[in-house]
Formats: C-alpha cells, structure tokens, sequence
C-alpha cells in the first residue's frame, strides 16, 4: 500500500466510524417509540349491571383511564367508548362488547338511524348489531373486546370489560401494543 | 477523474458537482498535508456533529415553561440513547468551544489575519460570536435550575448595557417575567437565527480559505493534495474529538438536569457553563459602581482590538502588531485561566455554596424520582415540586411549624456559616474556648469565637481525626434560649458551619392524623412526642393516670378513630353521623369506651370550651383534612383549642397559606407521599427501588 492509498483508505474508514458514533444513537434515539416496552395494563373494568342493558338496545360507555402522554400524566379521562349489546336468552354469551373505533380509519361508531345497526359516520361503514359488515368499506367486522364471565340470569351480574385498541385499516384484528 | 461510473458522469453533465468535488479534493495543500491545518476542519465537524444531535433533540424537545423541563427528562431518562444524544450535544458545545479558542490562537500566531484574509478574519469572528450565542441560549433551554438562573444572570448583565441595555433585555426576555416569550425567543435563536449565521458565514470562511489557500509559508517545497491525505488527518482529528466526547458522555452520565426552573426558590448556587466562568468571575471583581467595567468595558475592549486587527496591521509596523496580538490573545486566556481557577477555587472554599449544592442534588434527585414514578403533573414541571409533601410540604413545615413542633424526632435545625475575614480573625478572641481540654490551634478558638455568639455556652468539644484528608472539630452547647448549637470546622479552613437546633416545645407532627398518632397518644400521653412538653394540654394525661382501659381496647378506640371518625365526610353533621351508632346493628366497642371515657371532656360537632366547662378540643372529624386545616389556621377556634386562650401557644395561620399549600402540608402529616428512593446516587437508579416507589403511590390524593 502506498502513502495515497494509506491516506484514501483511513479517512473512509476513520469517516465511516464517525457516521456510525453519530447514526446508531441517532437512529436508536429516533425509534424509541417502536422499541419501549409497554406494560399491559388494560384490566378488567366495570361498566355496568346486566339488568340495565335491553336486548336490541346497544348502549355506550367511556372507557376512564389515566393518561400518560410522553412525560405527562393526565388525570383519568375517557380514552374510549365501548358499545354493550344485550344478547338473546339462548345466545352463548350474555353480553358482547364491541369498541366504538372504526375499524376502517377510527372515526367513533354509533347507533344508525333505525337502531337496528351500527353507523360510521365518516365514510358510511353500515354494521350489524353483532359487529358484522353489512357493506365492505371497512375491511373487517367491529372488533369485540373481551368480557368477564358471567351468570346470564342474575340481572345484578357485572358487566365487566377489557378495554383495547387495534389497528385500523387491516382485515385482521391486530392488537396495538 | 479518469474512471468514472455511468452515473457520475450522468450526473456531473447536469450538475458539474462531481467534476467541482474532485476539483476541489485535488486542489493542492501548501507546505504538505498535516496536523497543523485541522484546526479548522475539526471546528466545522464539531459544529456538524452540534448540528445533527441538535435537529435530533429538535424532534422531542418542548420550548415552553411547563413543559421544556419534562420533555428533556423524558430524552434523557426514557428515549432510547437519548442521554447518548443530548450528552453529546451539551458536551460538544465544549469541544466547539474550545477547538474555536485553539483555531483562532493559531490564526493569531501565525498571523493569517493578514491581508488579503481580512474577510475570512471578520467571518471568523462573527461567528465565534454566535457560537458564544449558542451557547448561552442553550443554556437555559431544559428549563432546569441551573440554566434558568444562569440565563437571568446573562440577561441582567445585558441589561446593564448602557442605553440600550434595559429594552435589549427586555425584547431578548419577551417581557419583565421569564417565561413562555424567553423561551420561545431563545429558542428561536438557539435553532434558528444563530445556526443559519454560522452556516452562511462558514459557506463564505470555506471558500475564501480555498481562495487563499491554507497558510503554509514555512514548508513551500511540499504539496500534497487535499483528497486523500489532508482529509485524512481531517477525519482523524474530528474522530479524536467525537471520542473524547463520547467518552466524556459515558464518564459523567450525560448532561445532568437539575430540578425544574422554580423561581420562588431562593438559594440555588448559580454557575455559568465553565467557559464564562471566567467572565462571571470579571463580574465578581468589581463592586457594584464599576460592575461595568468587567460586563461591558474589557470584554468590550478586546473584542474591539481583535476586530480591527487587520487594520492595525496596515497602520502600524507589522511585527509590532503580531507580537501585540499574541500577547493579547494569550493574555486573554491566561487571564480567563485565572479568574477561572480563582472561581473555582472560591466555591470549593465556600461552605454556604457546598451546602447550597447539596440541596441542589437532593432537589434534582427528588424531582428525577417524582418524575418517574407518577409523570409530571399536566399544569407543567414547577408543580411536581411543589405538589410534593417532601418537597414543598417540608419547606413549609420547617418555615412555619418546626420552631416549636418535631416531626420524626427532628425539628428546626438552622445552618449558618460563618466566614471570617482575616481582620475579624485577628480581632477575634482566642482565649474564650481555651480551656476545653483539647488542644486546639489559635486559628481554631479564633474562628470558634467569632462564629459562635456571646451567650453561647460550651460544652463538649470533639476532633475528628478518622477522615485521613481532613481533621474536624466540632463544638457542642447551648446558647441562652436553651437551644443547641453545633458548631463545625476543618482544621486548616476558616469557615465555621453553625447549627442551632430549635427547642422543641409541641407534639410530633409525623403522622398526625393518622390511627398510629392516636394509638400513641392513648398510650402514653406525656411523651414529648404528644403533650409531654405542653403542660396546658395536661388533661389527657390526667385522663391516662385514672384511665382502666386495657390496651387491647385502646386498639379499639384507635380503630375506631381510623374507621369513623378520620374518614371524615364534608356536609354531614356531627348529630347525624352519631345516628349510624344508635343502630344495635353497627356497635363499635371502640365507640363505647369512648363514651365511657373520652366524651366526658370531648364533644363531636357543636360544643366545646365554650362555658360549659369543656376544657377539650371537639373531635368531630379528628385526623380528616378538614379539622388539620382548622387546626392549622385557626387552632384558637372555640371548638379547638379556644379553652387555652390565655397561654394559647400556636398562633394561626388562615390567609398565610394556600390552598395547595395546606393540602400538601397536611399529606406531608399524614405520611401519604412518595418516600425517598433508598439509593444514593439518584443517577443511577435501581429498577428494584423504582418498582418500590411506585407501589407506594397506590394511595389516593
Ligand atoms: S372511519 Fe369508519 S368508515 Fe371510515
């Protein structure tokens, strides 16, 4: 190797090392939202008593959650709506919970005009009052939430559910971390 | 070049770029390649590696006042690297800083200031300014203690601008408070205005260098060319500052933030970056009268001189004015050594600035902890302190209770150094602590009797001689008010640390208002920790002395007290809520022996020491946040306290606190904060102790 040769091949490598000091916490630093660990925290929450839900008359509630943004902790403030749909007597389950976010772009679902189904407003997703599609603007059903077990003749029973965000814009339901 | 790709020469048909860089990586460098001309190329690759983790800070960093201080703690302790980033940033102002002062050294010495360099000189200069710039408005943007007391400090030095001084700090300000404006406005400056200024006049310092070409008279035989061989001892030398940087980062942990800005707060011990140290030490060496001539005067003098160098050069001989500016510049820095060193020197002499800094690094490590375990509060990083019981509730209580109450066996302890002058150690009387049975130097008595006062009386006297770097003496006794005073010194220093504790004349406040306070009381109501030390409230222990309860049933009153009476709710009477215990279905045992035996003197509800011969403060809601707050603001209220009127002993204290400040006061009684995290160095913090803290924060508000 001569003195250029020397020269060339130590300033790149010299350069290279520098680019990567500066790249790796750089990048690193960039991407710590996809790499922080979240803590699952999402429980079980009571929303209400069996027996104040009417078949055929989904009802909504806020989903009241304390709230950490970055560096800041909000007190508890609504952070979602949960629709509960009561379930005929002879259905598996007593009652379905279905989230209120859209699972087309999250715009907030509500109740269409007749009762009879759920409305997006936003890009006019109809859904049936199980969560299904009726058109296919949306790319899947309403996502159901999970909810706690419960004795379908005790009007007293708990409504008790997990509240959860999902991916929007998939036919697949894909929990958020 | 010869053998160039497709691409480039597709590339270099349109722009010319490609044929421009090896253009100018071929140009030749006079006098050969070498270490002498990489001062320049590692002050511009400092400056670009400011550039990078600046614009990557830029992506998180918040410039407001409730929220810059949490979003810089929020890089540094919970971003990925971000202590790598910011450490680099905050230290390579240094590295700027620096390699700025050895490039213009060098510049001087070998008098490239010359025609026809003129106006490379000018642009250095101008931006040597607006690297000084950068670094101060940097300074205060985390919003922490340290650069919001430091940037008042350089604003007010601007403000002592003749003329203009006053509006040039009022407009850099935004107004008269800091605030929101002198944030945004630095800001404004620090990313902005101050880069762009360096950047355009380093576009212009580049090409007149190339112009000029680098000034290398003393070797003209050899050249090389610029690509690969100067480049190369370029990259080294950028690559030796980044790993002195990186390795200064990793050293010290990154930047360090201290608590957030609080501007009520009184003693935090202001130091600007060490860079103007020197000048803040200029400032110290005036008096108030001629603070000018250091602020304004000599700075200005010099900088003036440096300006109009290359004019100098035509007027007067050449040699002369070469030699005046070597003897300048390096006047200048031997100087700013110092005045730097005897700043330095000053404050590790200084005992009230140690002390300072002590409560300094107590502050920062609470507020790293409060931060950590519950986030910051939504109203901004100035209330995570002062919604903290430890933090602002113990100020209070130090300031307004524990002159007379204890709280955890400790009250009022007052720090006070005294730092003697040399005269007022000569004037001093050696003789008054002479006959202590210990050997003590004159120097010693002599600090001792100055610093302590005349009614001081001594009693024991101690040397501690474990400590193989310094040998303490510590003076123990009382002065006339009974108090104890401690005084302190290392043999060698004059300063004397003096410390009087407070006489201890009421309960202990540490967890008042809870079931273990009452518990103890029924137990034993003359420990000092109770009435003991408060004679006129004599009745409980009256009570005591022909009381039968077993303590089994004093648990049961104390139960009692935790279960009913603490919980106290707003809007219901006494007469209603002692309704509940009619109903046979809810007899608490702890609620008959109080009938038995405490109602006799205390009431629930209306009542008291009003003429009826209650001599006993109403417990209706005893312990609740509603009766401590009473009890705090009106403790003379004929319900509470009123029956002692005449040696009513605990003033008032309605109008003098806030809202907050009571709540926080009475959480601080209660015992309901965060407690301390047990490791000591709050830099370095233990996920375990973490994970402790936050399962202390289960309790409600
Ligand atoms: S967001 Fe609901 S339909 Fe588009």
């Amino acid at each position: 190797m001569n003195r250029r040769q020397w020269f060339q091949f130590g300033a790149a490598a010299i350069g290279a090392l520098i680019g990567l000091v500066l790249a790796v916490p750089g990048v690193a630093y960039l991407l710590s939202p996809l790499l922080k660990r979240r803590t699952d925290d999402s429980d079980f929450r009571t929303l209400t008593r069996l027996g104040d839900l009417v078949e055929g008359q989904p009802r909504s509630f806020s989903i009241i959650e304390e709230q950490r943004d970055a560096w800041v902790s909000y007190p508890a403030t609504p952070v979602g709506t949960v629709w509960l749909v009561r379930q005929p007597e002879d259905a598996p389950e007593p009652v379905i919970a279905l989230s209120a976010e859209c699972p087309h772009l999250a715009c907030k679902i509500k109740v269409s005009g007749d009762g009879k189904g759920f409305l997006c407003p936003c890009h006019a997703s109809f859904f049936e009052l199980d969560g299904s599609r009726v058109n296919r603007i949306s790319p899947r059903g309403m996502d159901t939430l999970e909810v706690e077990p419960i004795d379908p003749n005790d009007p007293n029973a708990e409504i008790r559910v997990k509240f959860h965000r999902f991916r929007t814009g998939t036919e697949e339901k894909i929990p958020l971390a | 070049m010869r053998n160039r790709s497709q691409f480039s020469e597709w590339i270099d048909a349109r722009t010319g770029l490609v044929s421009r860089v090896s253009g100018l990586s071929g140009e030749t460098v006079q006098g050969g390649a070498g270490l002498r001309h990489v001062f320049g190329s590692a002050l511009a690759g400092a400056f670009l590696i400011q550039l990078i983790t600046g614009l990557l800070l830029m992506t998180s960093y918040v410039p407001s006042s409730s929220h810059a201080w949490g979003s810089v703690w929020f890089i540094e302790r919970e971003m990925m690297l971000g202590w790598v980033i910011r450490g680099l940033h905050h230290f390579g102002s240094s590295a700027v800083v620096i390699l700025l002062a050895l490039h213009l050294v060098q510049t001087i010495v070998m008098a490239s200031y010359r025609a026809p360099r003129e106006f490379n000189w000018w642009l250095g200069l101008i931006m040597m300014f607006a690297v000084l710039g950068l670094a101060l408005t940097g300074y205060l943007l985390p919003w922490d203690q340290k650069g919001y007391w430091a940037t008042r400090v350089a604003t007010n030095i601007a403000g002592t601008t003749p003329v203009i001084g006053p509006l040039a700090q009022q407009v850099l300000v935004g107004g008269i408070e800091y605030g929101n404006q002198t944030l945004t406005r630095l800001y404004g400056l620090h990313v902005g205005l101050l880069p762009l200024v360096i950047i355009l006049c380093l576009l212009g310092h580049w090409a007149l260098a190339r112009r000029h070409g680098l000034n290398g008279k003393e070797r003209p035989q050899r050249t090389d060319s610029y690509w690969p061989a100067q480049a190369f001892y370029n990259l080294a030398a950028i690559g030796l500052v980044l790993a002195i940087l990186l390795g200064v980062v990793l050293y010290e942990g990154g930047a360090g933030l201290e608590a957030p800005a609080d501007p009520t707060g009184t003693d935090y011990p202001a130091r600007p970056e060490w860079y103007f140290l020197a000048l803040y030490q200029l400032l110290n060496e005036f008096e108030s009268d001629t603070e000018i001539i250091g602020t304004m005067v000599i700075p200005g003098t010099i900088v003036t001189i440096l300006f109009f160098l290359p004019i100098l050069d035509r007027l007067f001989p050449k040699r002369l004015v070469h030699f005046g500016a070597c003897a300048l510049i390096f006047g200048v820095l031997g100087g700013a050594g110092y005045l730097m060193s005897k700043a330095l020197l000053a404050d590790w002499n200084d005992a009230a600035f140690i002390l300072a800094r002590q409560e300094a690094d107590e502050q920062r490590d609470r507020a790293d902890q409060l931060a950590e375990a519950n986030g910051l509060p939504p109203d901004g990083a100035s209330y995570l302190m002062a919604r903290d019981p430890l933090s602002r509730g113990m100020d209070l209580l130090e300031a307004n209770c524990l002159s007379c109450h204890a709280y955890g066996g400790k009250v009022r302890v007052q720090l006070q150094v005294a730092q003697p002058t040399a005269e007022q150690l000569a004037s001093a009387d050696p003789t008054r602590f002479a006959e202590l049975g210990q050997s003590l130097s004159d120097p010693v008595l002599r600090s001792l009797a100055f610093a302590l006062p005349e009614d001081f009386m001594a009693e024991e006297v101690r040397r501690d001689e474990n400590d193989v770097t310094q040998t303490k003496v510590i003076l123990k006794g009382k002065n006339a008010g009974g108090e104890r005073v401690e005084a302190e010194l290392v043999e060698g220093r004059s300063h004397v640390i003096v410390q009087t504790e407070a006489v201890q004349s009421a309960s202990d406040l540490e967890a008042f208002g809870t079931r273990d306070w009452i518990r103890g009381l029924l137990e034993d109501p003359t420990s000092p920790k109770y009435f003991g030390l408060v004679p006129q409230c004599g009745g409980m222990a009256e009570w005591k002395a022909g009381s039968q309860l077993s303590s089994e049933q004093l648990d049961q009153v104390a139960d009692f007290f935790a279960e009913y009476v603490i919980p106290y709710r707003e809007g219901v009477s006494a007469a209603s809520w002692e309704l509940q215990f009619e109903d046979p279905e809810n007899q608490h045992p702890g609620y008959e022996h109080f009938l038995n035996e405490c109602a006799n003197c205390h009431f629930w509800g209306l009542g008291g020491a009003d003429g009826t011969g209650v001599d006993a403060p109403n417990l209706y809601g005893w312990g609740s946040p509603t009766w401590t707050r009473r009890m705090i603001e009106e403790p003379g209220a004929r319900d509470l306290y009123g029956y002692l009127a005449d040696h009513e002993q605990m003033p008032g204290f309605a109008g003098q606190l806030t809202q907050e400040d009571l709540d926080v006061l009475i959480r601080l009684l209660k015992g309901d904060f965060l407690p301390v995290r047990d490791s000591e160095d709050g830099s370095t913090t233990q996920p375990a102790a973490a994970g402790i803290v936050v399962d202390a924060q289960q309790q409600p508000d």
